[in-house]
């Protein structure tokens, strides 16, 4: 279980999280999504006990990760975004060491290692040294790593950036698999395809704060189940919202440097209906985008952005 | 404990991984001692000292022109030249051709314009490619002109009444000189019979038969603490790789303290020097005769220089902040160390004001002290003491690097 309360974190005069709360609870998968430094591997590092929050608290398993900070690393594995590994030793050692520094040894060692290996697919592979390996396989190892004591929350920041589709397919197998065992999964992601196959809960940050959080389902709603239509072309803005505040269930989200965004319903069944409204109010359309409702529409409905920009 | 075990581990397999890295702690200082010992000849003092022929071209022929040949074939000069007798024109061919140190010309007349006190120029022909052997050449001759003048001073009379003499002396003349050369002793005894100076002479004291010098034996100690100088150099760069690959954080946020990452890294680090010294010691009893018994001092002394030398390096790093100028700041401190502190050159090689120096340094002190341990010279409390010394300048430097590495990496 993971209870993140109001944190915040600060370095000097730049915010890096600000006031953000949220639990993760035992076999689930909460993900959090945003784009590149909106502040996730800050949430992690301050509840995997690398950075000391500003403000806030944050309970790992009934562990606060600053009084208690020893207790509540022994529940938590982590799977850093880097491939955090020493290339010049093998699978093996590489497992061998990092499953030491968390607590295991001897024949329950032995026994995790034999089992992360299996998991990630590098048995045959365990006695090679990594600098050998692609990056999808050291993907993979960096995973078995971080989980080989078997933890009762597991810490992902981007486990699957720069992997194979092959490789990225089965280490989100090992991901549900870990929360199907009962651990609590916290998942950090950009992507959103990934965001809502894999997770059940999501919290949306951007800029260090958490804008959205809910199911799929929930996020979702939020938009209204409306399309997301963007048009590029030449747009006279007057003439275009008055035109387009008589369209019923219809909502300008943005008026750009000839870019229009909008938010309506059915939008597919209506498109002939709207070019006709904009062609008569002058406008010339030369581009057309339908984004049916997902996590990428919802975080360009709250933010005015694309998710990876 | 188990912690630290995990990281010594880790770390003692990553460094056994690279050979290469082992060979070149050894490899580098020890062909620096083979370079040193083609060069200087491995024996300096024990084998043959260079002797430079010197060509005297002899014109006079004469009782004094012959002494002055003699003068170069006895004494401490007999030792340095092989006097040759030559033609002035052979002697100026062979000094062309670079066959000799020195060509010496004594004209005719040089006797007795000695005798009559009357200038006489002797000329040396210096061979322009060596420095040595010629500059000795020229400095006897003045040490002999320097003669014959105070031979005036004292005996100008009796010098002049040899030189009015022709052809065979006769027995009255030889009685004539004789006693003139008598009344000369005695007017100068009053000066020096008894002395009128008090001169205090002070036995030196007895030198031990030095053993001839070997240069091996000489620069091997020195050498091998070159070894730990370069592994305690090349270890602490691994703090770099920790940080690049991101390893240090990760252990940071599975709980390992810092001081058993330190403390693995640096028994990692007293292992490979054990290993690595560990041959050098081998390579010490084939050739500088360095006793087995001394060995497992000498492996505790090297391993305790190897964990100072390891935190010291690492401080360094952690201080420098990247690893470029990490290898700036130890190359700062390595070098200058090598140079005087008895690695480069052995404290035998050194002028003593330098040596004395050297001695201060923290690797001239490991240095000076293991030349004891190999020696076998030094007492077990004494060893113990200086373990003592060792052990606690690496307590201090680990708890500072621990301190710095926290602060400059791993504050959050």
């Amino acid at each position: 279980m993971i209870e993140v309360d109001h944190l915040r974190k600060a370095y000097g005069p730049l915010v890096a999280v600000e006031d953000a709360s949220f639990n993760a609870r035992p076999g689930e998968i909460f993900g959090l999504l945003g784009p590149n430094g909106a502040g996730k591997s800050t949430t992690i590092g301050c509840i995997c006990g690398l950075l000391t929050p500003t403000a806030g608290s944050i309970r790992v398993s009934g562990h606060d990760v600053v009084a208690s900070a020893q207790a509540a690393k022994r529940t938590i594995g982590v799977v850093p975004q880097e491939i955090a590994l020493y290339e010049d030793l093998t699978a093996r050692e590489n497992l061998d060491y990092w499953g030491a520094v968390q607590g295991l040894g001897g024949a329950a060692l032995n026994s995790a290692i034999k089992e992360a290996l299996q998991s990630t697919g590098l048995a045959d592979r365990a006695k090679e040294p990594v600098k050998r390996f692609s990056g999808g396989m050291k993907r993979r190892l960096n995973f078995a790593a971080g989980i080989l004591h078997k933890p009762k929350v597991l810490l992902l920041d981007e486990p699957t950036v720069g992997v194979d589709p092959q490789s990225r397919v089965h280490l989100l197998d090992l991901v549900r698999g870990q929360a199907k065992a009962g651990a609590c999964v916290l998942y950090t992601t950009h992507y959103m395809e990934e965001a809502e196959t894999l997770c059940d809960r999501l919290a949306i940050i951007d800029h260090g704060r958490i804008i959205a959080q809910g199911t799929l389902e929930e996020l979702r709603s939020m938009l209204g189940e409306r399309d997301l239509l963007r048009l590029t072309g030449v747009f006279p803005e007057q003439a275009v919202r008055a035109a387009l505040s008589q369209e019923p269930e219809l909502e300008l989200l943005g008026f750009e440097d000839g870019q229009l965004r909008l938010a309506l319903a059915r939008a597919s069944e209506r498109l002939s209906r709207l070019f006709e409204l904009l062609g008569a109010a002058g406008a010339e359309v030369r581009g057309t985008t339908l984004t049916r409702p997902n996590l990428e529409s919802l975080f360009i409905k709250l933010t005015g952005k694309e998710l990876r920009e | 404990m188990r912690l630290l075990i995990a990281s010594f581990r880790k770390d003692a397999r990553r460094a056994l991984r690279d050979p290469s890295a082992l060979a070149l702690w050894l490899g580098i200082p020890f062909s620096i001692l083979l370079v040193m010992n083609l060069a200087f000849g491995g024996r300096a003092s024990s084998g043959p000292r260079p002797q430079g022929v010197i060509l005297i071209a002899d014109q006079d022929e004469t009782l004094l022109s012959g002494a002055v040949s003699s003068a170069f074939s006895q004494g401490p000069l007999g030792e340095m030249f092989k006097p040759e007798k030559t033609a002035e024109p052979d002697g100026r061919a062979r000094m062309a051709r670079g066959e000799a140190s020195a060509l010496i010309i004594v004209p005719k007349g040089f006797q007795s314009a000695v005798l009559d006190n009357r200038p006489a120029v002797v000329r040396l022909v210096k061979n322009p490619s060596q420095s040595i052997m010629p500059e000795i050449a020229g400095q006897s001759l003045d040490m002999l002109a320097e003669a014959v003048h105070y031979m005036h001073v004292v005996a100008g009379d009796e010098l002049k009444m040899i030189s009015s003499q022709t052809g065979q002396p006769s027995d009255n003349d030889v009685v004539k000189t004789s006693l003139a050369f008598n009344a000369t002793v005695k007017r100068l005894r009053q000066y020096v019979d008894p002395l009128l100076l008090e001169l205090e002479i002070k036995q030196p004291p007895k030198k031990e038969e030095s053993k001839p010098f070997n240069m091996f034996a000489s620069m091997f100690p020195g050498i091998v603490f070159m070894s730990i100088l370069f592994l305690g150099r090349g270890s602490s760069d691994d703090i770099w790789d920790e940080l690049r690959w991101a390893t240090l954080r990760r252990a940071q946020s599975a709980g390992l303290p810092v001081t058993a990452l330190i403390g693995g890294k640096m028994l990692a680090a007293m292992l490979t020097a054990a290993l690595v010294t560990g041959l050098a010691l081998v390579l010490g009893w084939l050739f500088a005769g360095i006793t087995v018994a001394n060995w497992p001092a000498a492996l505790g002394w090297l391993m305790a220089g190897a964990a100072v030398w390891y935190l010291a390096m690492l401080i360094l790093q952690i201080l420098a902040g990247a690893r470029e100028r990490g290898e700036i700041f130890t190359s700062l401190v390595v070098f200058p160390s090598m140079m005087v502190g008895g690695s480069m050159f052995s404290f035998d090689m050194m002028p003593e004001s330098i040596a004395a120096i050297g001695k201060l340094t923290p690797l001239g002190w490991m240095v000076a002290r293991f030349v004891s341990i190999l020696g076998g010279a030094a007492p077990a409390a004494s060893v113990l003491a200086w373990l003592g010394v060792m052990a606690t300048a690496a307590a201090v430097l680990f708890m500072l690097s621990a301190r710095l590495l926290r602060w400059r990496f791993l504050k959050g």
